[in-house]
């Protein structure tokens, strides 16, 4: 029997390993586990006031620290009965496209490109790539300076909260940032480009495809759930998602109705392929990749479709935005009993927070985030995968191995956060 | 000049502050300065120390990571925590006030006897950190500045400032009495992001070295405040700083 181990990968959001054991050719055993150490934060947010909870859960993960602000938010506004307004609604809504913007700019050209081009790093690319590189750091910085305009820090934000928001962006910044985007629209298409030609390996496993989706728009903060062919309401989840313990991780695995299943940019795209921008589907038609498609490389493509689109919705936004103040006093929210289930599609899936209110104080909650319901998936896609890789050196196995796991871009310190009674 | 040789280690944590290195818009001109052989999320370089500089972000909350971290020490010329939880625990030392047996009953239940988990602290309690950059994130500009002392050989100057000293540095409107701000007691060095965009501060990144807590206390009960929502004030990021005595004196309702 020959055991591969990739221990603490590199290149992925956390700390993972896999390990894979074959034996004659056939692998009998895949353990996807996270390496990090538990942070409970489902038990710590007990007995803590309402209001304090997307401070408490944004922590949870660096990278998509936008979208646990989002989803604490919308479940407690659900939980307590807060509607939030319109406008409030489309300066969330510009915060998650900032973020999806510097998320799978930063994955797509620093944590999977170097892979493709044979690179240990993005910095190692600067010389025989630094168009790609110069544009992934245009992007970069646009994106970190348009989270902090709409967030006032660009992560772990704080102008959003239970209600509303704190701050407005001035007027005179927010032209700027349409500006300078408006110029990054055609660098965006050269992006779609680039991962639209890339060489990924052959692979393709048939597997149900979870989202947000919704009849109008392509939607990254609300809307119903849809996992295969089935379509349910984020309350519902519990009925469909079920999350188990495996002795070899601290981190949750889940299953939809048994099976495993993909949560991130491929979903999404793969869900909701209509309702991409125009740019989006242009960009698509460009390469030889179609949608929907099964082979799990694709994701990477799919996450520079999204930029494409976010680029276009942001624009859109942005180019009849009025944004008014609308103060925000904590003083003035009336608090109801409840319980709320919120979403949002972080970067990488579709996540998911449960509260119950009482007295203004949480008394339960419970949150399940995209890499903990991909994790079963990256199982499931190796033992698919790595037969057809097997007489090749160790050298070229580890390294398909990597581009899998990296394909999903996990993000393992969002996988372990959790508490169970 | 030979560059420094610096590695950077991640525990527990949200990897934020690994990313905010990586966004760091000087980082390309330190790497003239600096040779960066470990930097999980963005190289695939992993070397062995010694090392001249090691940034160490992350809660230590395994016993594997108590091993990590002498290690780190052992092989490093400085030792530089960054953020809340290398600093000070971060977010979860909120269930260290816990009465070990409660906390184990609601997080364990019956079953995880493959978790091995201890409670969260920052580095400090187990190795010397040289410097503490405090924060949750930590701050670009503090990073930088930390890396250009280090450069010239020496340890930065800690701030000896609370956040109100920034704050008013940039005109903001004092929200002290709408919302009781940790500002005063908080450590300098963030440029007051968080009343800068209407929110007070809540103390990510610690209580300054003299931080007047008494006094912040009695304030806070003037404004109306129980003693239960108080110690709800300090328990956030910084539960095992000197917020500490004050959350166990603060103890039940009253």
């Amino acid at each position: 029997m020959a055991v591969i181990k990739l221990d603490h990968i590199t290149k992925i959001e956390g700390h993972g390993s896999l390990i894979a054991k074959v034996e004659n050719g056939f692998v009998s055993e895949v353990e996807m586990r996270a390496e990090e150490g538990v942070r409970f934060f489902e038990a710590f947010v007990r007995g803590r006031k309402f209001h304090e909870v997307p401070i408490l859960t944004s922590p949870i993960c660096g990278i998509c620290s936008q979208a646990h602000v989002l989803a604490s938010i919308s479940a407690i506004e659900r939980a307590i009965g807060v509607e939030p307004s319109q406008q409030t609604k489309e300066m969330r809504e510009l915060l998650n496209i900032g973020q999806y913007i510097q998320s799978h700019n930063i994955h797509a050209h620093f944590l999977a490109l170097p892979d493709y081009l044979g690179y240990g790093d993005a910095i190692q690319m600067m010389d025989k790539h630094g168009d790609a590189v110069r544009r992934a750091l245009k992007f970069k910085r646009w994106a970190s300076s348009f989270c902090t305009l709409m967030g006032g820090r660009d992560m772990h934000p704080v102008a959003a909260q239970v209600g509303g928001f704190t701050h407005f962006p001035d007027k005179r910044r927010l032209s700027e940032m349409l500006k300078l985007l408006k110029e990054l629209r055609p660098e965006a298409m050269k992006v779609a480009e680039l991962f639209g030609s890339l060489q990924y390996p052959k692979f393709k496993r048939k597997k149900p495809y979870g989202s947000l989706s919704a009849d109008k728009g392509y939607p990254l903060i609300s809307g119903d759930i849809t996992i295969g062919s089935m379509t349910f309401k984020p309350h519902e989840y519990k009925d469909y998602i079920v999350e188990s313990i495996k002795p070899y991780s601290p981190s949750k695995y889940s299953l939809f109705k048994g099976e495993s299943y993909f949560v991130g940019a491929l979903a999404r795209v793969n869900n909701n392929l209509p309702r991409l921008s125009d740019n989006a589907k242009v960009a698509i038609s460009h390469s030889e990749i179609n949608f929907p498609n099964d082979n799990t490389f694709a994701n990477n493509f799919a996450q520079a479709i999204e930029i494409v689109h976010c680029v276009d919705r942001a624009i859109e936004i942005l180019e009849n935005a009025n944004f008014k103040k609308e103060p925000w006093d904590l003083k003035k929210i009336k608090v109801n009993d409840g319980r709320g289930v919120g979403t949002a599609e972080a970067p990488r899936g579709t996540l998911y927070h449960d509260y119950t209110i009482r007295k203004g104080l949480v008394e339960s909650a419970n949150i399940i985030t995209p890499t903990v319901q991909n994790l079963n998936c990256i199982e499931d896609d190796v033992k698919a995968f790595l037969p057809g890789i097997l007489e090749k050196d160790e050298k070229t196995v580890t390294m398909e191995l990597e581009k899998l796991v990296r394909a999903f871009d996990p993000c393992c310190s969002c996988s372990v956060h959790f508490m169970k009674i | 000049m030979k560059k420094k040789r610096v590695a950077i280690f991640s525990l527990t944590c949200c990897a934020g502050c690994q990313l905010e290195v990586l966004d760091n818009p000087e980082l390309l001109d330190m790497l003239e300065h600096i040779d960066i052989v470990k930097f999980p999320i963005a190289i695939a370089r992993n070397e062995p120390g010694p090392y001249d500089i090691v940034f160490v972000e992350g809660m230590v909350t395994t016993p594997g990571e108590i091993e990590i971290v002498k290690r780190i020490r052992g092989s490093a010329r400085f030792l530089i925590a960054i953020g809340a939880c290398a600093c000070y625990g971060g977010v979860p030392t909120i269930r260290n006030m816990l009465p070990q047996r409660e906390a184990e009953s609601i997080v364990y239940g019956d079953r995880n006897e493959h978790i091995r988990s201890i409670k969260p602290t920052g580095v400090s309690e187990y190795v010397k950190a040289d410097y503490l950059i405090h924060g949750c994130p930590i701050n670009k500009d503090e990073f930088s500045q930390v890396v250009k002392a280090l450069l010239a050989g020496k340890l930065p100057r800690a701030h000896t400032h609370s956040v109100c000293v920034e704050c008013k540095a940039k005109g903001n409107k004092c929200l002290f009495n709408e919302q009781i701000c940790m500002g005063p007691i908080s450590i300098a060095g963030c440029g007051a992001t968080c009343p800068s965009n209407g929110l007070a501060c809540y103390s990510c990144r610690g209580p300054k070295e003299d931080a007047n807590v008494d006094e912040f206390i009695i304030l806070a009960r003037k404004q109306g405040y129980l003693d239960a929502e108080i110690r709800g004030l300090l328990q956030k990021f910084a539960c095992t700083s000197k917020y500490k005595k004050y959350l166990e004196c603060l103890d039940g309702e009253k």
